[in-house]
């Protein structure tokens, strides 16, 4: 089964977009962190093929710390990077740390769903899906 | 008829007359200025009327020295009362109506009884004097006991006013202290009303009283009265003198010539010339001396003014301060009739004058004043004496001369500062018609090389205010567009997520058992409850956010409502720029006591002082931590209500690095710019958040803040704000 993990420190955000997310792919299996630590917790023992990750986690980068460690572990991982940074050169960043996607906040649901299937898809083509 | 030997006596009696109303009428709605009057009038009385009731027949004499006896008794009193009204001491009211209470009666017993004077005088070789009556020695105790009760609170006052360091102060308190202090010695003229037969010479101690009043009042402004002297009304004035002088001499030497040695009156003119001829030039030299020396010159210790001009702007950084202790200076040593500071305005590319209205009056750098002062870097006067310098260095000052005098300004001092001319000060003619001296022009210089180093610290600190204010505002805005796409991101997804599932949520339950279908749509509701509540929480936190902004906007547009100040301490973590702290490192904790009220102010406001004591702990624990790796950081906020003094103690304590005693003592003294941060690197600091702290509490709340700490153990910041309800609210306090 496919797994995506959503890492952001805003809980009442992802828990809305997990819940939204299991209810209209259940084929795909959810879960959400609050924190760095968290995250690269789960990423070391579940290896998901996609994680949703927010830039900014009380204080450390989303990028240097959790995405580092994802590639580390999974150099195929699918990132989707969501940001309310408004800096111009965020996009570029997050290419040069390995992040396929880039969204701005706010994200509307279907749009990250389809962002979701899309990755899935592109995951399957790559034959990378477990 | 007045003998010669009164005429003195008439004389002071006049002037004390004429002081007493020149007075008044400089300030006829103070009650000082008006009781100065009664004062010098009740003087002038007593010693106009006895001077005609010696030689008068006996009737009259009688009514005269009942007229004069009366206004005598009434010196002291006036004194008082002239005493308490400048030192300003409420207090001693009820003293002031009880002792014109005392005088009443002695009055009321002087004009019906003879028990205070007899009604059949003295008569003396100089003429009548009144006689004491059996209450005289007891107006005696009460005229001596007045007297010490002034006498003590004239010399508190001079003491007080010499510690206080104004040289100005302590003068005006020294005249008026002696002089009354010698026009105690007057009643030597009581006396004779016991049959001593001294010629009454009381009046001099009034005649010297006056002087020194007078004197004062040129010399040192007593009683706020500025007395411009030209040169023109002081040679009248001398010459007056000198008449007066000659015809006294010619007058009492015809009268000893012929009483002495039986000249006719034409032949004792020869002697009465002589005398003149010989005293008239060395007399008018010794008062042109002596007037030019007190009157005029207006002595100032050139170093002594440089150093306490140079002390008063070493801390100042306001412009509009600077200005005035300039203007100060300049009045209180130069008194010109004109003043004005022009500085360079960028925008309108203008010399414009600080302060004042411009009326039209600008130099732009095309002006030959301004094109001048940069050649020469020089000050430029159009005084004869010192425009000749000028002539020498070729200067053409015929343009300049035609600019200036459209400003009726004489003297310009450029204000030079690495090259530019950042301004300039034009100076106007003295009041007192004098041209400048060496030591003007050369105080004047001076100053204007402190004056310029002031200005220019003054413009480095605002631009530094200034690039320190858009960070604020650039970090601000990166905080507040990531706050505001986090809580408008969250309100999205936790509203989208029902509106966009809960359709097909309840389509799934339609196929189920009711029972089952029945708990199945109560989750739903509850899930919807839980989104709604979710979302209303972030829309809420959101307008607290757009709050904060309105601390940028102008003063008079921010929202203020009665808020918990609690509340400022959860937004302080949240508006907190996680690049630069991590607050999650920190043990954050609070301590709220019980019934702490709403006070009228904004959230921003709360927001602010808490960011600001918060930011100072985490730095503090920061640099502790470079030495106690292992610290576990601790920021612990208290409020509490004290009731007592209606006022919200707010503590916000800390485990950090701590501050020395001197750093300590120079916090809490508000020392400009001061900090404990560094001067360079990453942790340099301007001391402007404390500074800012400081107005937030001190100028918005009404409050007051105050440190304790140790070195090593960490700070406490004791905030104590006033519990200040709406402002009509507070309005129906201070009235009832």
């Amino acid at each position: 089964m496919m797994k995506v993990v959503l890492v952001d420190d805003e809980c009442a955000m992802i828990d809305s977009m997990c819940i939204f997310l299991s209810f209209r792919m259940k084929d795909v299996e959810f879960k959400c962190v609050y924190s760095a630590p968290d995250a690269v917790a789960y990423l070391e023992k579940e290896m998901p093929q996609i994680m949703v990750l927010d830039l900014n986690l009380k204080g450390i980068s989303g990028l240097d710390v959790v995405q580092k460690r994802a590639l580390e572990l999974m150099p195929n991982i699918y990132t989707i990077v969501i940001t309310g940074n408004v800096k111009e050169n965020v996009d570029d960043e997050c290419r040069a740390a390995g992040v396929q996607k880039v969204l701005n906040k706010p994200v509307g649901l279907e749009d990250l769903k389809q962002v979701i299937v899309d990755a899935i898809k592109t995951l399957s083509d790559k034959g990378g899906a477990r | 008829m007045i003998e010669p030997i009164n005429m003195p006596r008439l004389l002071i009696g006049l002037f004390l007359f004429f002081l007493g109303f020149f007075v008044y009428l400089k300030k006829p709605k103070s009650s000082l200025h008006r009781v100065f009057l009664f004062f010098a009038l009740t003087s002038a009385i007593w010693l106009i009327t006895y001077c005609f009731a010696y030689r008068l027949p006996i009737g009259v004499a009688q009514l005269l020295f009942k007229i004069g006896f009366s206004a005598a008794m009434a010196v002291p009193v006036c004194a008082f009362h002239f005493t308490s009204c400048y030192i300003g001491i409420r207090k001693e009211l009820k003293f002031i109506y009880i002792y014109y209470a005392v005088l009443s009666l002695f009055v009321f017993l002087t004009w019906v009884t003879g028990w205070v004077i007899q009604t059949a005088p003295w008569s003396y070789w100089w003429g009548y004097y009144p006689r004491a009556g059996f209450l005289h020695p007891i107006y005696i105790f009460f005229l001596v006991f007045i007297a010490a009760h002034f006498n003590l609170l004239l010399f508190r006052h001079y003491l007080k006013a010499k510690n206080t360091n104004n040289v100005s102060e302590e003068n005006k308190a020294k005249f008026v202290f002696l002089g009354i202090c010698l026009y105690c010695l007057a009643p030597i003229d009581y006396l004779q009303n016991y049959g001593i037969a001294i010629f009454p010479f009381g009046f001099l101690f009034a005649g010297i009283y006056g002087t020194m009043m007078a004197y004062a009042i040129l010399k040192f402004n007593l009683m706020d009265i500025e007395v411009i002297i030209r040169r023109t009304a002081v040679f009248a004035s001398l010459f007056t003198c000198i008449f007066g002088v000659i015809s006294i001499s010619v007058v009492l030497s015809q009268q000893i010539f012929q009483n002495l040695l039986g000249w006719n009156q034409w032949t004792t003119l020869i002697p009465a010339v002589l005398i003149i001829m010989v005293i008239h030039d060395p007399l008018k030299n010794f008062l042109a001396t002596v007037t030019q020396k007190y009157l005029f010159q207006k002595k100032y210790d050139l170093s002594k003014v440089l150093r306490e001009f140079g002390r008063s702007l070493l801390t100042e950084l306001e412009m509009d301060k600077i200005v005035s202790n300039t203007r100060e200076v300049i009045n209180s040593t130069i008194n010109p009739e004109a003043f004005s500071i022009y500085l360079w305005d960028l925008g309108k590319a203008l010399y414009l004058p600080y302060g004042e209205d411009t009326n039209g009056s600008s130099f732009s750098m095309e002006s030959e004043l301004v094109k001048t002062l940069h050649s020469t870097r020089d000050m430029i006067s159009l005084e004869d004496s010192t425009s000749n310098n000028h002539k020498k260095n070729h200067l053409d000052l015929t343009l300049i001369k035609n600019e200036i005098h459209s400003n009726q300004m004489v003297l310009v001092l450029p204000l030079i500062h690495q090259e530019k001319l950042l301004g300039f000060m034009l100076l106007g003619r003295k009041k007192s018609d004098e041209e400048y001296s060496n030591l003007d022009l050369e105080m004047l210089t001076n100053l204007s090389i402190e004056e310029t180093i002031a200005i220019q610290n003054s413009k480095s600190n605002e631009a530094l205010a200034q690039a320190t204010a858009l960070e604020t505002l650039a970090l601000l805005a990166d905080t507040l567009s990531h706050q505001f796409n986090n809580r408008f991101g969250t309100v999205q997804a936790v509203l989208e997520t029902p509106k966009l599932i809960v359709p097909d949520m309840i389509k799934e339950t339609e196929n189920l058992p009711p029972e089952e279908r029945i708990q199945a749509l109560l989750k739903i509701i509850n899930f919807l409850y839980e989104a709604v509540a979710e979302g209303w929480e972030n829309a809420y936190i959101g307008g607290l956010i757009a709050k904060t902004m309105l601390l940028f906007a102008r003063p008079d547009k921010v929202a203020h409502d009665m808020i918990d100040f609690t509340v400022g301490i959860q937004m302080a973590y949240m508006m907190a720029d996680k690049s630069k702290r991590d607050y999650t490192i920190i043990d954050q904790k609070q301590d709220i006591g019980p019934d702490i009220p709403k006070i009228w102010s904004n959230v921003a406001v709360a927001e602010q002082i808490f960011e600001n004591c918060f930011n100072n702990s985490y730095d503090a624990i920061m640099k502790r931590k470079e030495t106690v790796p292992g610290l576990k950081g601790e920021i612990m906020a208290v409020f509490r209500s004290q009731k007592a003094t209606n006022t919200i103690r707010i503590e916000v304590r800390d485990n950090g690095f701590g501050m020395t005693e001197d750093q300590l003592r120079r916090l809490n003294a508000g020392t400009p710019n001061f900090t404990t941060k560094g001067s360079s690197g990453q942790d340099k600091g301007f001391g402007a958040g404390t500074k800012f702290l400081r107005l937030l509490i001190m100028k918005n709340m009404g409050g007051t803040i105050r440190y304790e700490s140790k070195e090593g153990q960490g700070t406490t910041c004791i905030i104590e704000l006033p519990v200040r309800g709406k402002p009509e609210e507070q309005k129906k306090g201070d009235v009832s």
